[in-house]
């Protein structure tokens, strides 16, 4: 039967269950205004934004729960406490973790409970003040859900000792419990943790006071939680973070064992126990539980040491040290730390010391490697530090090769003497990696390759674009034991697929592991994995790489391992179908009326300062290295925050800030040295959209577009790219067109811009009552109409039941914006009933001069009408003559006059580089250099973006924005790349190039699965209107399928190969 | 008889959609004024909680259509009923003499059944809404800290629904339609001061609670992004007796979030889905006999002690579903261990 366990179970917009197992919660402090000086400067200056960093931070740092406290006597504690927590609630990135809401001031806590759909903690509430109000505030806190955290404090004051704590902790536990309704696993006790080594005798206990007391605590109330403010215990040695460090770790270590749950730490203050100097942790250790410490001896031993610590400096220590060790822990020692100075000699004093080299990398080194995976699947080491480990590693093996190669001959000759066959011992598993066909994309392959060479496998790496055929006879050829694919865009899953089919059919039976950007564990389970039956594998990132290689060639897992996945994969296959099964599509011809709604009435499009292409041959490097986004950067070493706060991350900010500081010193050497040239091209055109998806490029290159069609909530519009271009007005709403204008119809001569003042929406309807009343006009109108046509009122151009907007006025004359109403006619569709002075208003608004007649006006006094009606034409200047050709409608171009731009961007000349940096086994550089290299492609996309939009298209000449604003796309218009979510078939890619000048004017080349090479381009379209903006597209139905193919004059199959991933 | 003894024995029905049935209607303006309104200064078709004083015999018809197909709990027609959704009408004014009679219109119709049959007890449930205004969303896209209501504002609206539900004398207090869990959290709040502030006579507990929350996509979560099991976590305190799902989702959808909450819920729970989901017109399709197999499963499952139905499920939906449901166990509940 179903059971439930009293757990402690917090929530924010995700739960969070403390289980036996879940060891020690960490509870970020950040937020505190009393505890970090950066927060309550960012509060007080009502800084916001910048404040919700800081939580962000805490939970991209490992914070399990948030601590919020404004206690500050210079702020309003209350309105600060609101207005951060409701702006936390609208960052689900923040508010996915619980809340802890800290105050001394209970009312500054109950307004906090007010703003927190989760389950919260209060911390905290106490009998300092009496039973009665205790009591009332824990009623309070039960109200809203919370759970409490309740400080060993009475009437008496704060509870020091073991016995005091317990007392104290004991006789809330049973008010909370028995008189309140509390569950027991609702209440945290906080048992004071207070200053050890103050140099006070009475002091010295307060650690084992909380340890003992924590221990007792549990085991009379074991469903309890017990938590406290860490750092409080070091207090005396403020200054010397050293051995701060080292006292948290030691006593968290045994307040844990006691049943400590949760704390308020900074995991950036803590060491691992185990890597604590002994002296110093027996040192720590005397003093937390007060042990050979009479007189204070203890206490001041650790001054003592303290002292020394803080006079030689940390560091130095250190440093000089380790070169004392012996060979072996020396070579340890420049393998876990990356050290490349002495790794030359201290092998070769290991050869010498050894009796065969090969025993020196069996021994010595994959001892120091071993050391090294075992930290960094333990969470202790991160990736930059796994592969600088490797470069030691590949340069230690560069210094024995030779002498491993002689031996080798030594013993074929021997061999060969001796007449008998040369059998080489079976060596480390080989594994196999791979870029797949037409991918180019390898950092994260080569960083898998650095890992699990790391890990004692024999890598082979066949480079990128590696056809299905060359992977699988070089499996063979070398009978290794794993293959590896990894590919970044989305025709690369199909290929990977084809490779699954392959295997099988070759009869093959060793796993396939999959992995890059664009790979997902459901694509694995439900595409690949059924095609071959001996193991498909996704593997998320470089680290899981190990466990997955281990547990595969380990015979015994092996089967476990796989049978377990194949379950996994098979419940993800059968979730994967059913939904499907849910998923709603609109009709596609109603997923295209129901398109972004976008005023073209009220829009000018801006024209762009040229048509047509510019070339950017060499772009300054210095400058688009100012428009870094260094997040990417450090997602690809694995390493995940926000830039710049992950270099001050509590868990992985040293790492971070060693791997920037490399990177802008290899960054500079580019720029300096100019290693790399940064090439571009721009265009812009004439773009119309003369069908819902579909986009004419200067009438010559039709641009298709994809729509989304899932069933969307009322309001919210399907949207395809086509959208943000501006429409022709017959075709916009795929309404058949006219054969001809209506202007034209009566043989009039076109000026040009004709029906496009019509509004698009309207228009086909306008035009039944148009026709119809220039058929039966009345006598006025007739009369007036024989006077004024084929210009025969001194040449004036007169126009009759012609489109404007929404009107259609009796005469206009479009040159000089003059309106003419006979009284007594039909002006307007019924339902149309404004009244005429809305009417004027709306044709005044867009420039037009409106003057009425009566019926008895034109045929009375028919001479003064005409007279009037010159005159005013007089005075209304020409729009001929002033060249303004503007519409009164669309403005600038009018109706289906707007423009598209597009740009390709590439960094080359690495391959030289990379060769040296490969030449040299220095792993570490080349894939630093080739992550820089992506990321100057994006920044220079972001340069190129940033002119366009001020100057060369110029449609946001004003703009101002920070480079992290650049980065949250907080610009006007979008550049989204063919391929990419918004516009997802990569065969458009074929016109942008076409458009930009073909693969001669970047030298960008694309491969048959349209990714361009050198890996380091970026290319995509731009729009201009402020509406327009990035999207998915999700998912289309076949009616979309069908249309667009044949839109694209495609095959259906050659079309489905492109679509797969966004069709069901 | 307490209900909760019931639940352990049997699988209980909620009735379907109350909007659904007014609609077929078709009532006018003049109908939604009744006599007493006649002159009112604003519109007030559409305001359906409205009818349980205009026109009591429509609504109590409704609730006895529902009994006669086999509802054990029927909900009272209060779902707008506060000062806050009513403002939209500026009858806030009587936001509690609506909860009275509405809640006095379903317990003259559950009586009436009770009576014709003592074996099968009838319950009043007290519908309280989710409100127009929400607590944990900002309605200003530029401005992610504002928020229309205060949590006091929303208590104080809740309280008064309370005690009008309460004085009208319905059995249950039901929370339901929840999109955004701090709302629910307010209401929570209303219900337990209101009980400690206004012990029930005879030494009668306070009333139980019923919490229904509203996945509202997908994605799983509810409108204010909180998963199911944070969204239950978030509402334990109120030790209802039951916790489900009803609204957004029509049954197909709801069958992994009803299956997650069977195994983490300690309490009884709830399901009643709409007829599937909405077509191009708004309007649902799903037919009484689809709804009631895809509930029949969950039965059959042992995932439920309480089925029923949300937005356009009718009578004719409920008699299927309690037919198709009779034949099963309901859910046993969880057992609480030590660890």
């Amino acid at each position: 039967m179903n059971t439930i366990k009293p757990y402690l179970r917090l929530s924010g917009l995700e739960p969070l269950i403390v289980r036996p197992e879940t060891n020690f919660i960490n509870v970020g402090e950040r937020t505190n205004v009393t505890g970090s000086k950066k927060f309550a400067r960012l509060i007080k200056d009502g800084l916001y934004e910048e404040a919700l960093s800081v939580a962000r931070q805490q939970v991209e740092g490992g914070a399990q729960i948030i601590d919020i406290n404004m206690d500050d006597a210079m702020l309003e504690g209350k309105e600060a406490m609101v207005t951060f927590l409701n702006l936390v609630q609208a960052e689900p990135d923040i508010a996915k973790i619980p809340i802890m809401i800290d105050s001394s001031k209970f009312e500054i806590i109950e307004a906090g409970l007010k703003c927190v759909q989760g389950k919260c903690v209060v911390n905290s509430i106490s009998m300092k003040e009496g039973e009665e109000k205790f009591i009332e505030q824990a009623f309070i806190c039960k109200s809203y859900g919370a759970a409490v955290i309740v400080m060993a404090f009475d009437e008496r004051g704060q509870a020091d000792t073991k016995e005091r704590k317990v007392e104290i902790c004991h006789r809330a536990y049973k008010i909370l419990t028995e008189q309140v309704g509390y569950a027991p696993q609702e209440i945290i006790f906080d048992p004071n943790i207070f200053a050890v080594a103050t140099g006070i005798e009475e002091h010295n206990n307060y650690a084992v006071d909380f340890i003992e007391g924590t221990r007792e605590i549990k085991r009379l109330m074991p469903l309890v939680k017990v938590s406290g403010g860490v750092s409080n215990v070091s207090f005396s040695f403020r200054g010397n973070d050293h051995v701060r460090e080292a006292i948290h770790s030691v006593f968290l270590y045994h307040a844990i064992q006691a049943g400590m749950d949760m704390g308020i730490v900074n995991a950036g203050q803590l060491v691992v126990f185990d890597d604590i100097e002994p002296t110093l942790k027996q040192l720590c250790e005397d003093v937390l539980l007060n042990k050979n410490n009479d007189n204070n001896e203890a206490t001041e031993a650790l001054i003592n040491f303290a002292e020394t610590v803080k006079a030689k400096g940390k560091e130095i220590v250190k440093d000089e040290r380790w070169r004392e060790e012996s060979v072996q822990k020396r070579l340890a020692h420049s393998l876990v730390n990356g050290i490349t100075d002495y790794i030359d000699a201290d092998t070769e004093e290991a050869r010498l010391a050894y009796a065969r080299p090969l025993e020196v990398i069996e021994g010595p080194l994959m001892d120091g490697m071993n050391i090294v995976g075992d930290l960094f699947g333990a969470g202790k080491m991160f990736l930059p530090q796994v592969v600088k480990s490797a470069r030691v590693m590949k340069k230690a093996v560069a210094v024995l090769t030779p002498f491993i190669e002689q031996e080798k001959l030594d013993k074929q000759n021997a061999h060969a003497a001796a007449g008998t066959t040369n059998e080489e011992t079976a060596g480390a598993a080989k594994i196999l990696l791979a870029t797949v066909k037409g991918d180019v994309h390898d950092i994260g392959k080569n960083i898998v390759g650095v890992v699990l060479g790391c890990n004692g496998y024999d890598i082979i790496d066949l480079g990128v674009m590696v056809s299905a055929d060359k992977i699988l006879s070089e499996a063979k050829k070398h009978n290794v034991d794993i293959i590896g694919l990894s590919g970044l865009i989305t025709p690369s899953l199909d290929e990977m697929v084809h490779i699954g089919k392959e295997m099988t059919r070759l009869k093959m039976d060793i796993p396939l592991l999959i992995g890059g950007a664009t790979t997902s564990r459901m694509h694995t389970a439900v595409k690949i994995a059924p095609e071959y039956e001996h193991g498909v594998v996704h593997v998320l990132d470089a680290s899981r790489s190990v466990t997955v290689a281990g547990s595969l060639l380990n015979k015994e897992n092996k089967i476990t391992f796989l049978d377990t996945l194949k379950t996994e994969y098979d419940n993800l296959k059968i979730d994967f179908d059913n939904k499907r099964t849910v998923k709603q599509f609109l009709p596609f011809a109603e997923a295209q009326k129901n398109g972004a709604q976008i005023d073209w009435e009220n829009y000018k499009p801006v024209v762009p300062l040229f048509t047509g292409t510019k070339i950017f041959e060499t772009y300054s490097l210095a400058e688009i290295a100012e428009y870094i986004d260094w997040k990417p950067f450090f997602i690809a070493w694995e390493l995940h925050g926000n830039f710049p706060q992950i270099l001050s991350d509590e868990v992985v900010g040293k790492q971070a800030t060693d791997l920037y500081n490399d990177a802008q010193k290899l960054l500079k050497q580019i720029v300096d040295e100019k290693w790399l040239n940064a090439k571009g091209v721009i265009g812009f055109w004439e773009a119309e959209r003369i069908a819902p998806d579909t986009v004419s490029i200067n009438k010559n290159i039709e641009l298709q577009f994809l729509r989304q069609q899932s069933k969307k909530a009322t309001g919210q519009p399907n949207l395809s790219l086509a959208d943000f271009i501006c429409p022709t007005p017959t075709k916009a709403l795929n309404i058949e067109a006219p054969t001809k204008a209506p202007s034209q119809r009566e043989g009039e001569e076109s000026v040009g811009f004709g029906y496009q003042w019509a509004d698009p929406i309207t228009y086909p309807l306008l035009k039944e009552y148009a026709l119809k009343n220039r058929n039966n006009p009345t006598d006025a109108e007739a009369a007036l109409w024989e006077l004024v046509k084929s210009k025969k009122l001194e040449g004036y151009k007169f126009r009759r039941q012609h489109i404007i907007g929404n009107y259609i006025p009796d005469l206009i004359c479009l040159d000089r914006r003059l309106v003419i109403e006979i009284d007594g006619s039909i002006h307007q569709l019924p339902e149309n009933k404004e009244s005429d002075a809305v009417r004027t208003e709306w044709l005044n608004s867009k420039g037009f001069k409106v003057i009425r007649f009566t019926n008895d006006e034109v045929l009375g006094t028919t001479d003064k009408t005409l007279e009037l009606i010159v005159t005013t034409l007089k005075e209304q200047p020409s729009i001929k003559k002033t060249n303004n050709l503007s519409s009164p409608i669309g403005g600038q171009g009018a109706w289906g006059a707007d423009f598209m731009g597009a740009f390709s961007v590439t960094i080359e000349g690495i391959e030289t580089h990379i060769k040296r940096f490969e030449e040299n086994l220095d792993d570490y550089n080349k894939i630093m250099l080739q992550a820089l290299a992506d990321r100057l492609a994006e920044a220079f996309a972001e340069v190129l973006h940033k002119k366009t939009r001020t100057d060369f298209w110029g449609y946001e000449k004003e703009e101002q924005l920070t480079n992290e604003q650049l980065i949250k796309e907080e610009y006007a218009g979008i550049r989204p790349a063919p391929g990419y979510p918004a516009c997802p078939d990569h065969t458009e890619k074929y016109k942008l190039f076409e458009l930009l000048g073909g693969e001669e004017a970047t030298g960008i080349h694309l491969t048959e699965s349209l990714s361009m090479y050198p890996a380091s381009s970026v290319c995509g379209w731009y729009f201009a209107h402020p509406q327009s903006k990035y999207f998915g597209v999700g998912k289309i139905d076949k009616d979309q399928f069908d249309d667009y193919t044949a839109r694209k004059q495609m095959s259906k199959d050659e079309m489905e190969r492109w679509l797969r991933p966004i069709i069901e | 008889m307490d209900i909760r003894e019931i639940l352990k024995e049997r699988i209980l029905i909620i009735d379907g959609a109350m909007g659904t049935m007014i609609q077929q209607q078709k009532l006018e303006e003049t109908d939604y004024r009744g006599e007493r309104f006649k002159d009112w200064h604003t519109d007030v078709k559409g305001n359906n909680d409205l009818l349980s004083i205009t026109q009591p015999d429509i609504i109590q018809g409704i609730h006895e259509l529902y009994l006669e197909a086999g509802a054990d709990i029927i909900e009272t027609n209060t779902f707008s009923s506060t000062t806050i959704a009513q403002a939209d009408y500026d009858m806030q004014a009587l936001a509690y003499e609506l909860n009275v009679a509405s809640a006095k219109c379903a317990r003259a119709a559950a009586d009436k059944y009770t009576a014709m049959n003592p074996d099968k007890p009838r319950f009043v449930a007290g519908a309280i809404g989710p409100l127009n205004k929400t607590l944990s969303l900002s309605p200003d896209v530029n401005n992610p800290g504002f928020r229309a209501v205060t949590f006091d504002e929303v208590a104080e609206a809740y309280t008064e629904q309370i005690k009008g539900l309460v004085d009208g004398g319905v059995n249950i207090i039901l929370i339901e339609t929840i999109f955004d869990t701090l709302n629910a959290k307010a209401a929570i709040y209303a219900t337990k001061n209101y009980f400690r502030q206004n012990p029930p006579s005879g030494g009668r507990g306070a009333l139980p609670i019923m919490i229904s929350g509203t996945i509202t996509d997908a994605s799983g979560r509810t409108l204010s992004g909180q998963t199911l099991e944070s969204f239950y976590i978030s509402v334990m305190h109120a030790n209802p007796i039951s916790v489900g799902l009803n609204c957004a989702l029509g049954a197909q959808e709801m069958r992994p979030h009803v299956e997650e909450l069977s195994q983490i819920a300690s309490c009884f729970t709830s399901a009643y889905p709409n007829a599937g989901l909405p077509n191009a017109f708004g309007e649902y399709d799903e037919q009484p006999h689809e709804t009631a197999h895809i509930i029949e499963e969950w039965a059959k499952e042992g995932w439920l002690n309480i089925v029923g139905g949300c937005c356009g499920t009718t009578p004719g939906h409920i008699k299927h579903i309690a037919d198709a449901v009779k034949n099963f166990k309901p859910r046993v509940m969880p057992e609480l261990v030590e660890e």
